[in-house]
């Protein structure tokens, strides 16, 4: 309680807010957000009484944190609209649009106050408060008093009274009517009636005092410290029964009541609105029955604590969950050492094996919560959204709606923070170009309003994140115009672009097919930093589109920036981490490599693979252009290269650059947690983080943008362009491994990997219910149109990790070519992909697998169908054996 | 002051031990081939990544890496994070001495032949039962890393936290 008594009149006890104030400030904010969103259609006020309610809570709630705090400014606004909001729910008749207006407008105010804490002089609030004050119609609202059939005895409109608990409310106080029996109802200060006043005076102030009924001992408004002496003076002078107490207090009912020990049912919550409007009238008290307060008072109390039992939660400092995260990962590193250490005695230390299985899965489940509380929905972004609409459509004078389908994936708060702004410049895209005015809306037959749909949702292991409008949708042809002008492209290669090709110009820089600038946007300067910045943070961007239907862009982001799904290599021995976001393909190449080798140009390296010219670059370079020593020249790597029969290369790619680094070896793929970069490294090119390996290591994760710009890939590629070009182009090096094409289609089993399996092995692909799995012996069928197929889970003929499928549908992949009718169990169908693959049989090895491949930075393992169906078959011969063994 | 005193090439030294958090032996540490000359590479010490550095190099301004020693058989003076959240960085060398108590007033100004710029991270020089120990002051080392803003925020920040929790006290005071 100590803490709400420094809000307390006459005391002010020194105590540190700083740390409340953050919390006010989060508060405070989700407050205004409430009424703001209340107010953005004011066409569903009227249908929707609910939303009066929660603004005129949120306002109310509002002014009362305020009030502690002693923001007086936010206290006034917060007031005069909690008035406002009682007026309309009492049903008063305001015009909506009007009202919504100001509102807004208060709002906007609220949201400075709160931005500006310690500087609001600046801010001049009174001219917003006499606008709202004109729709606070002063009247007299007795009906809630007489509803709860409860008279309280005590004159609310004697000046000084009114003054009081005009004064007290305007702070956010409540106003409290007591109504005790002096020695039955005093609960913990049975026999101490000044305990229970010192109580009440700690955490509000008595207005007024009534002993033994009306009229007979009123003690008014006196000073604070008189008031509670002269209570007890009374109280003594004579057998006192009963003691009624006007109170204002901070707490809330429940609170209140816990703190001054009476039970709650003789304690009244009054409504300070109520009386303060009474008394701002005037009226000459009424004569009204008195009414003893009915024991039943207690179910009536307002609703306001359970609305706050809603949003629980406590702040936390970055640093903080950051160290926890350091503290989870080292559990796991040494619970890996434990179970290193004792792999072997397992089978002899009795009970060993389950306390181990145990640990396993709470040490990843605490590091997983861990990385959790860094999540944040990305509601908390688009629930700005409306608001910017509704601004945005007055500015350009069209009706627009927003549509919110999901928001409620989560997304790390530092990709969360930066993704906002990108969202925002889309969003005002879509309104401003997707949307045509209302006119024209009308012409093509379209509703009149204008839409805009936000959504987000889990794919893969990415959030998608989408913004559509019904709008006019991309002209390719003027895309297609732009492009020309700009000299971007020639008419022939625009004719063999897919809509696809075309609609990415717009991310060109400075492009931008709008023929007017508005203030909003129209430069072309806003799609291609959308783009980087999607970009950098790991995520890409897609554009769908059709011609006076509308417009779709979905951003696809990584589900956290902490964690990243990447692949390690090894260079010289040292390990190094790579986005597997950024791999295209791992390359190796042989000695006599028909359609890939290598070649130097001037000093530097290229790969030439399948016609195209890529730079290739090798960390020695690097390393050596940053000390400032002699670079190593293409010949010297050439002749490391060709020491080794082989070499191998990872082919990466970001925002529009794509080169080769030379490495020794692919090693595994894994996830790893991405911390920053240390200063001490700070000043080198090819690093972007570092992070801690499972088995303990700490390696740094590479920088493919850093490492392109400060290796000048652009210049390379185009010396190596202008060498090579004419060469490539008189050989007849289009004849493309005919082994290589392939057509695939590309499924998730039940682990993360992606599988792909060729067209031509497979008959048919079915769906089915994991309901209608059969379980034989060690072998699981389905009955398919009578036909009763093998089912044959992939992950059990591959060094994959076995979970169990817990999706409801699943698919069957049934193969052609096998003896009984068989096929494979697959969660999900992704993809049918007809291209040419390079498959690398160095990274995973097993008789079933044909090979890997990279394939739009997934790596596909492929699967040997062949193989597969001849060692199930093998299995039933097995078995057959056995039975007629045993 | 308490310092720790080790040993880089046959060379004495000594650090301020309150900077210290431990000394471990054979620290797994990954190598940085484009880092400066310096950096020996990264390791992992419970679950946090520290830079260790090479004290010599440092000093000579020469490449850890070239000077082709096997660091994984030295020992790493690993510091506390200076500042909260900090990076935090380690030092190779060869072996850890004894604690030893420095009289302030017994250290002599530290000035190195050549002047160069490495070596002003040696404070001072002190010489204690006929040993010479050159002392490394930690904050010259770190400091040279970060940036002039960087430098600044680190100073101004106590201050500008006790400003700011005044203020408030205050507005509570008058608040009301």
């Amino acid at each position: 309680m100590h803490v709400i008594s420094a809000a307390k009149e006459g005391k002010s006890i020194k105590i540190d807010t700083s740390v409340f104030l953050d919390d006010f400030d989060a508060e405070a904010k989700a407050h205004i957000e409430r009424i703001e969103s209340a107010f953005l259609d004011p066409s569903k006020l009227a249908d929707d009484p609910k939303l009066i309610d929660s603004a005129f809570r949120a306002a109310h709630s509002l002014k009362g944190t305020a009030g502690f705090f002693a923001f007086n400014k936010i206290v006034s606004v917060a007031h005069e609209l909690e008035s406002l909001f009682t007026q309309v729910k009492n049903g008063a008749v305001i015009d909506n649009d009007e009202m919504s207006s100001i509102v807004l407008q208060s709002v906007d105010c609220l949201k400075d106050l709160v931005d500006n804490l310690h500087t609001d002089d600046a801010v001049d609030v009174s001219d917003l408060i006499s606008s709202l004050k004109k729709y606070t119609i002063t009247e007299v609202v007795e009906s809630i008093l007489e509803a709860d059939g409860v008279f309280i005895p005590f004159d609310c409109k004697e000046p000084n009274t009114y003054k009081a608990l005009d004064a007290a409310s305007r702070h956010g106080h409540k106003i409290f009517y007591i109504n005790i029996g002096v020695n039955r109802s005093l609960g913990i200060y049975y026999k101490n009636p000044k305990g229970m006043l010192d109580t009440i005076q700690s955490v509000g102030h008595i207005v007024e005092a009534i002993l033994d009924g009306a009229g007979e001992k009123v003690i008014r408004n006196p000073a604070a410290a008189v008031l509670a002496e002269d209570i007890l003076k009374k109280l003594s002078e004579k057998d006192t029964t009963t003691l009624e107490l006007l109170v204002t207090s901070i707490l809330d009912l429940d609170l209140f009541s816990i703190a001054i020990g009476v039970d709650k049912r003789h304690i009244l919550f009054l409504s300070g609105k109520d009386l303060f409007v009474e008394g701002a009238k005037g009226n000459a008290p009424t004569d009204k029955p008195k009414v003893v307060l009915p024991e039943t008072r207690a179910e009536s109390t307002p609703a306001e604590p359970a609305a706050r039992k809603g949003n629980f939660s406590i702040r936390l400092d970055m640093s903080t969950i950051n160290g926890l995260m350091d503290l989870a990962n080292e559990m796991i590193l040494t619970r890996n050492r434990l179970r290193s250490t004792l792999s072997g005695s397992e089978k002899t230390i009795h009970g060993l094996a389950p306390v181990l299985h145990d640990m396993n899965r709470l040490t990843s489940d605490i590091q997983e919560k861990v990385m959790y509380t860094r999540m944040q929905p990305v509601g908390v972004v688009f629930s700005k959204f409306p608001r910017i609409i509704h601004d945005t459509a007055k500015i350009l004078g069209k009706p627009i709606t927003v549509e919110i389908l999901r928001d409620d994936v989560t997304l790390d708060k530092y990709l969360l923070e930066s993704l906002t702004d990108p969202i925002t410049q889309l969003v005002k895209n879509a309104a401003d170009h997707g949307l045509e005015t209302e006119a024209e809306r009308i012409e093509a037959g379209k509703p009149p309003k204008g839409k805009v749909t936000l959504d987000a949702y889990l794919k893969d292991s990415s959030a998608i994140i989408m913004v559509s409008d019904d709008g006019r949708g991309i002209n390719t042809e003027s895309i297609k115009k732009k492009v020309l002008e700009k000299g971007l492209a020639t008419e022939e290669a625009l004719e063999t672009m897919s809509d696809n090709e075309i609609f990415n110009f717009m991310f060109e820089p400075g492009f931008s097919t709008a023929s007017t600038v508005t203030n909003l946007s129209g430069r072309g300067v806003g799609m291609d930093i959308v783009k980087t910045n999607i970009e950098k943070l790991g995520g890409f961007i897609e554009v769908e589109s059709k011609l006076n239907v509308g417009t779709t862009i979905r951003l696809s982001m990584p589900l956290t920036l902490s964690v990243m799904q990447s692949l390690l290599v090894t260079i010289d021995t040292i390990e190094y981490a790579v986005s597997e976001l950024c791999i295209e393909r791992i390359v190796r190449i042989g000695k006599d490599s028909a359609n890939k080798r290598i070649e130097k140009v001037r000093k530097s390296l290229v790969l030439v693979l399948d016609n195209s010219i890529i730079p290739l670059i090798s960390i020695d370079e690097i390393a050596a252009k940053v000390k400032g020593l002699r670079p190593l020249s293409g010949s010297e790597i050439l002749k490391k290269i060709n020491k080794k029969d082989t070499a191998k290369c990872i082919i990466l790619k970001t925002s529009g650059v794509r080169f080769a680094l030379l490495i020794d070896d692919a090693l595994v793929t894994e996830q790893v947690l991405v911390k920053p970069l240390p200063i001490y490294l700070r000043n080198c090119p090819c690093y972007s983080n570092v992070t801690v390996l499972g088995n303990g290591k700490a390696v740094t994760i590479l920088d493919i943008e850093g490492i392109a710009r400060f290796m000048d890939i652009e210049d390379t590629l185009k010396a190596a362009e202008k060498k090579l070009l004419p060469q490539l182009s008189t050989s007849d090096g289009l004849d493309v491994d005919a082994d290589a094409k392939k057509q695939i289609v590309v499924i998730k089993c039940s682990g993360n990997e992606y599988f792909a399996v060729e067209t031509k092995d497979i008959s048919r692909i079915e769906v089915i219910n994991r309901a209608d799995i059969q379980e034989m012996g060690k072998w699981f069928f389905v009955n398919v149109a009578g036909e009763s197929i093998r089912i044959v889970r992939p992950e059990d003929y591959t060094p994959v990790k076995k979970s169990s499928y817990t999706q409801e549908k699943l698919y069957l992949l049934t193969l052609k070519n096998s003896a009984a009718p068989l096929g494979f169990l697959v969660s999900r169908v992704l993809d049918t992909v007809d291209s040419v693959f390079y498959l690398d049989s160095d990274q995973l090895k097993n008789d079933f697998i044909l090979g890997t491949s990279v394939y739009s930075e997934k790596i596909l393992i492929f699967l040997n169908p062949t193989a597969i169906t001849a060692e199930v078959e093998a299995e039933k011969e097995r078995k057959k054996v056995v039975r007629k063994s045993s | 002051m308490q310092a720790l005193s080790f040993i880089v090439d046959g060379e004495f030294f000594a650090i301020d031990v309150s900077l210290v958090q431990t000394v471990v032996r054979k620290i797994p540490i990954t190598p940085v081939p484009t880092a400066p000359g310096e950096i020996v590479g990264i390791a992992n010490f419970k679950g946090r990544v520290i830079s260790v550095l090479c004290l010599q190099a440092y000093l000579e301004r020469t490449d850890a890496l070239q000077r082709g020693r096997g660091f994984e058989s030295f020992s790493t003076v690993i510091f506390k994070p200076i500042s909260g959240d900090e990076d935090q960085l380690g030092l190779a060398i060869d072996e850890a001495g004894d604690l030893i108590n420095i009289d302030e007033s017994d250290a002599k100004p530290y000035v190195h032949p050549t002047q160069s710029k490495g070596h002003s991270c040696i404070s001072s020089i002190v010489e204690i039962e006929g040993t010479l120990y050159r002392i490394v002051d930690l904050h010259q080392i770190s400091d040279g890393y970060k940036t002039k803003k960087e430098h600044a925020h680190s100073k101004n920040k106590a201050n500008a936290d006790k400003e700011k929790n005044g203020n408030n006290t205050e507005n509570i005071e008058t608040g009301d």
